[in-house]
């Protein structure tokens, strides 16, 4: 690239749009940090918020004394950690097994690519886990979303390129396909291993649809699933107009509800930017570029 | 090749392959085929009170029932609509943003750029409605705040019918247009270097090396990733719609999804909402299809 002939214009230029849409990107999110660390005055006099001029930890405190965000804290990280697990074990075996070749890996190709395009859509699975008994059952979140196609696609591409020779040598001296596959496929494929656990827990993190659709237990709810109540609890969720008017006659703290609401985000968000930086690093290994077609 | 042996000895000899596929296999037939005979509730006047093999065949009256209701109409134009207004201007902005970023010189900066860009991917709908929620609100809103500034009146801006489908494209647009970025920049990668050197030699400037070799590059993905598009025109995306939308917009904002998903559910209209499901998922499986079928036969890949 550094031949490229000058042209001076066009490079600040792009420097410069690239700079004013990292803004836009990121200041919703600093806008959300920053006014779950004000007070309600502070937050209605600002226009942009920057840096909170008096910085204070009230939106917090109240979200933790009242403490309704515990339990579908608690549900969120609990399926986030045993789904990941879960998840993570079956794919990878599936993906191995399909790998190789065996009497009837054609079918069990199709049935898993069929499945990409025919859906029995919401009702029928309604009717499926009603059966099943999975109705408020935070297992809901878990065993129907166990395998995701697109990343049980990779893995198989990925365990097919792997050296034949390494795994017939173990076999030779003794090792089984299942020692073959926990102490040999499985640690060499760690990056991939860990690019996918990431992904999957992200997306376990943010169910929301499944607690929508399957579950009415609030006890039972996730943790986007109770932010989207605290969002539609106002009368209307058009633009707050029910915080005002309630605030109106009932006082501080539910005037105070945007800065509750933004502290709430703030929760929500919170693991997922912990990861990021770890997810991030495996943007440009392009790993995941199948997953996006999706 | 060995010689053809009896198949239960060879499945016999491939034992431990059936059993590291068993568990994957037994989650596709019960979580993605078992349901599709479920689908008989679209045919059925299925009551909670009585299972379902005893429930009375009603043959196509829901589908009547669905064709004719002035709400599923709806739902089913807003979905048309939403989906051809992101097709028009949430498809591109990934392949623009490629491009640019492919001509920024600094790969420090580049990657910094990718980051920021990549973030609002990874967050939930919901979370994204509850900052959208607060910045347009009428009351201490940003925009409504900004707009003072200048002597506008506050605008109730997700309670406007006419507002609603651009506030979810701009959304998706803000939301997804740097991730969608990465297959067009993992495409550029392919790109083989020497010919940009030999257009340098040539004379080239910036937008003919853009022009002739960067989008001719990428032609393909984008062929692809159009066709594929186009066969998801009644795809939904149930998470952001059912996380913004509210009663002002109801008739604006209702797409299939939250359709099936409020009258199915919420008001325990099973078979009408099944048949409606069933409609939109025979539909976009078609168009999938063929959409993908289109692409093999450009001589992409296609899908899988």
């Amino acid at each position: 690239m550094a031949k490229l002939k000058a042209n001076r214009p066009l490079d600040y230029a792009l420097v410069i749009f690239f700079a004013l849409l990292s803004i836009i990107t990121l200041y919703p999110f600093w806008h959300c940090l920053v006014g779950s660390l004000i007070s309600y005055g502070e937050y209605m006099q600002s226009t942009l918020l920057l840096w909170p001029k008096e910085f204070t930890l009230d939106s917090y405190r109240f979200v933790f004394d009242q403490g309704k965000i515990f339990s579908p804290m608690k549900v969120t990280a609990l399926i986030t950690v045993v789904g990941t697990a879960v998840n993570l074990m079956i794919t990878s075996l599936m993906a191995y097994g399909m790998s190789k070749s065996y009497p009837g890996d054609k079918l069990v190709s199709y049935l898993v690519v069929l499945t990409m395009f025919v859906s029995a859509g919401l009702i029928p699975n309604y009717m499926l886990f009603r059966n099943l008994k999975l109705l408020n059952n935070i297992w809901v979140y878990i065993v129907p979303s166990m395998i995701n196609t697109f990343y049980l696609i990779i893995l198989r591409t990925n365990f097919a390129n792997f050296s034949k020779e390494v795994e017939e040598a173990a076999i030779i001296d003794g090792c089984s396909e299942f020692g073959v596959f926990f102490r040999i496929v499985l640690p060499l494929s760690k990056p991939i291993l860990a690019t996918i656990a990431l992904f999957t827990a992200v997306d376990y993190w943010n169910t929301y649809a499944a607690s929508v659709y399957y579950v009415t237990d609030a006890g039972k709810k996730t943790l986007q699933d109770y932010l989207y109540m605290l969002l539609s609890d106002n009368a209307t969720n058009a633009g707050g107009m029910g915080a005002s008017a309630v605030g109106a006659t009932a006082g501080k703290s539910a005037v105070f509800s945007e800065n509750i609401k933004l502290a709430n985000t703030m929760i929500a968000i919170l693991p997922i930017m912990l990861v990021y930086p770890f997810l991030q690093k495996y943007f440009t290994s392009g790993i995941m570029v199948g997953a996006v077609k999706g | 090749m060995p010689a053809k042996r009896p198949l239960a000895r060879r499945i016999y000899a491939h034992r431990h392959i059936y059993l590291f596929v068993l568990p994957g296999l037994l989650f596709f037939l019960v979580f993605r085929y078992y349901p599709l005979y479920f689908l008989q509730i679209a045919f059925r006047n299925f009551r909670v009170t009585r299972p379902l093999s005893a429930s009375p065949w009603v043959g196509f009256q829901y589908f009547e029932e669905v064709f004719t209701s002035v709400s599923f109409q709806g739902a089913l134009v807003n979905t048309l609509v939403l989906n051809l207004l992101k097709l028009l201007i949430c498809f591109p902005a990934p392949i623009l943003l490629a491009l640019m970023l492919n001509e920024l010189r600094s790969p420090l900066y580049k990657r910094g750029v990718q980051t920021i860009l990549y973030l609002p991917h990874f967050v939930s709908w919901v979370v994204i409605a509850s900052i959208l929620t607060n910045l347009l609100s009428v009351q201490g809103g940003l925009f409504n705040k900004i707009g003072a500034l200048f002597g506008a009146e506050p605008v109730m801006f997700l309670g406007e019918k006419g507002m609603f489908k651009i506030i979810l494209v701009l959304s998706d647009l803000w939301k997804e247009s740097g991730y969608g970025a990465i297959i067009y920049l993992a495409a550029l990668t392919a790109i083989d270097p020497q010919l940009y050197e030999a257009a340098d030699i040539d004379g080239a400037n910036r937008f003919q090396r853009m022009w002739h070799i960067t989008l001719a590059g990428i032609k393909e993905t984008v062929v692809v990733m159009l066709i594929l598009r186009v066969g998801a025109m009644l795809g939904g995306s149930f998470d952001q719609v059912q996380s913004l939308i509210n009663p002002q917009v109801q008739a604006a904002g209702d797409t299939l999804d939250t359709f099936v998903y409020r009258l199915g559910i919420s008001q325990n209209r099973y078979g009408f909402a099944a048949a409606a499901g069933l409609f939109n998922s025979v539909v976009a499986a078609i168009l999938l299809f063929l959409s993908d079928r289109f692409a093999k036969r450009l001589g992409e890949r296609g899908l899988f």
